[in-house]
């Protein structure tokens, strides 16, 4: 069997205050595949947060083990491309300094970097705006700019943080198509946290239904939708309706 | 005006023109007035004085200033004493913003230092340092270090605790998404703390430049055989007002141009920044 690209195996995440004890995440066992594009969907607080911040080794685990390619984590590494909730790009830099900040961030910016940043924005129609500032692009472009950022770098896994939440409903629909469309293109494994149904269903292979804090999976369900792959065709597929009862059932609002 | 008017204008409308020409006319009426109301007030003054409105003995009066200050420059005192408070200022207010700065750093990096440190910024902020004179001059003696500490005390405090809040302010997504590309925490303050916090450290600096006034004018009233400080406090013990006028008017323009000169300062760091 292939070693699963990220795999969290009883992963517990208890978090201390002055106050008390918070169990974030609780006995959570995941596994992403290679290749594979995977939702997080749960009620908003319920640590979805956390489970990014331990997969991109910014928190240990108080039990269990995150692996990635089988090894576990300890520590920020180059695997993983983390794409925050807004867009986070700097105001007092350009968009072509902005997606290099990475490469700043680990102290080695070079030539090479510089026309992979210029390509890659030019690429995906940012092209105009290399030495635009952020205010100056619409929500959408920025959120692209954003995606660039982490692309830049090469990872091969994406963790995606409601990158999307921030967005007008229509830019979000179209936004949502030219990212899933960017992702597939350059090949990367994706983990989605959204709470949004549609958008987990419409995006993903596979999607994961998290239970109220503590967090765990309530279930995993694969998307089979017929016709167009796409994002946005997929919203019309005749299954769609089928596994939105599904979801919302499973994250039991009230 | 023709040089904003011919920024790349290819096909400005007459209507945004006329606006653009409007606003220029506009600035220079401003300007107008400014001046205008400057020399108003000398003029008045002179004016009340010549007549015998007010007492010029205790008002002094613009055309006894000037002549205190042509003597002045005849007999080489002019450019010593603004010399020296000029040089006790820039060096009050550097060391003073750029200690504050250091350890509002130092700070921001020892969370734990911070947390100790802190009721003690409190307290000191809360102590007028003007009563720290009589020991400072114990302790340098009364010259110009003496003062220059003056300035650098007066205005330290202020920086740490201003400079270090915006600092600890930092939009923590943002340095989260850092850290997640793996920077340390050096990259973290160079790369987000720092140029985040440029529009704090600005005023910080123009804070300081006050400051830095108060801190060496104080000083020279307390010690010193120099400076318009102790020109103000001598022109006052022996009642000569025109001299207290001419050192006040002379830091009016000094005060004034060291603003302006902070503000080309904040240009430069913000170009800095912007790569």
């Amino acid at each position: 069997m292939e070693i699963p690209r990220v795999e969290l195996q009883g992963v517990s995440m208890n978090y201390h205050t002055p106050e008390g004890e918070t169990a974030a995440v609780a006995n959570l066992n995941l596994t992403i595949e290679k290749g594979e594009f995977l939702s997080l969907i749960g009620p908003s607080g319920c640590g979805k947060s956390t489970i990014l911040a331990l997969i991109v080794g910014l928190l240990n685990p108080t039990a269990g083990k995150v692996l990635v390619d089988g090894i576990p984590v300890s520590g920020t590494h180059s695997k993983i491309g983390f794409m925050p909730q807004r867009d986070q790009l700097f105001p007092w830099r350009t968009i072509l300094q902005n997606v290099l900040i990475g490469f700043e961030a680990r102290g080695k910016l070079t030539e090479d970097h510089r026309v992979k940043g210029r390509e890659l924005l030019v690429k995906y129609g940012l092209g105009e705006f290399l030495h635009h500032f952020p205010h100056q692009l619409s929500g959408g472009m920025r959120q692209k700019a954003a995606l660039i950022r982490t692309l830049v770098m090469d990872p091969e896994i994406l963790l995606l943080d409601e990158p999307f939440s921030a967005l007008d409903y229509q830019t979000r629909l179209s936004i949502a198509d030219e990212v899933w469309k960017i992702i597939v293109n350059e090949n990367k494994t994706t983990l989605l946290v959204t709470h949004d149904i549609s958008e987990g269903i419409s995006m993903s292979d596979r999607v994961a239904v998290l239970s109220k804090r503590p967090a765990h999976v309530k279930t995993v369900l694969t998307m089979t939708l017929s016709g167009e792959r796409a994002p946005m065709a997929r919203r019309k597929a005749p299954e769609f309706s089928g596994y939105f009862n599904t979801i919302w059932k499973e994250l039991d609002v009230h | 005006m023709k040089k904003s008017l011919s920024i790349s204008v290819k096909d400005i409308s007459t209507e945004h023109s006329k606006f653009l020409s409007r606003i220029q006319r506009e600035k220079r009426f401003i300007r107008l007035w400014q001046w205008s109301l400057l020399f108003l007030i000398f003029a008045l003054w002179e004016w009340a004085a010549r007549v015998n409105l007010i007492d010029s003995f205790i008002t002094s009066q613009p055309s006894r200033i000037w002549a205190t200050l042509v003597n002045l420059y005849l007999n080489g005192d002019l450019w010593r004493h603004i010399g020296l408070t000029l040089g006790e200022t820039l060096a009050g207010f550097l060391s003073g913003t750029l200690l504050g700065a250091l350890i509002a750093m130092a700070l921001w990096w020892l969370p734990f230092a911070a947390k100790v440190l802190d009721p003690y910024l409190v307290i000191l902020n809360a102590l007028p340092k003007i009563a720290m004179g009589p020991i400072l001059i114990v302790w340098i003696g009364n010259g110009p270090f003496a003062i220059v500490a003056m300035a650098l005390l007066v205005s330290i405090i202020v920086t740490v605790i201003s400079v270090y809040t915006g600092f600890i302010q930092t939009d923590t997504d943002k340095i989260y998404l850092l850290r997640a590309f793996g920077a340390t925490k050096w990259k973290v303050f160079t790369k987000v703390v720092l140029p985040s916090n440029m529009a704090n450290l600005v005023s910080a600096l123009k804070i300081n430049v006050g400051l830095s006034w108060v801190g060496v004018i104080v000083g020279e009233f307390l010690v010193s055989s120099g400076g318009l400080g102790y020109l103000i406090v001598y022109g006052g013990q022996v009642f000569q007002l025109d001299l207290v006028m001419a050192s006040v008017i002379i830091l009016c323009f000094l005060a004034a141009l060291m603003y302006q000169s902070v503000l080309w300062v904040e240009k430069a760091m913000y170009r800095w920044r912007s790569g």
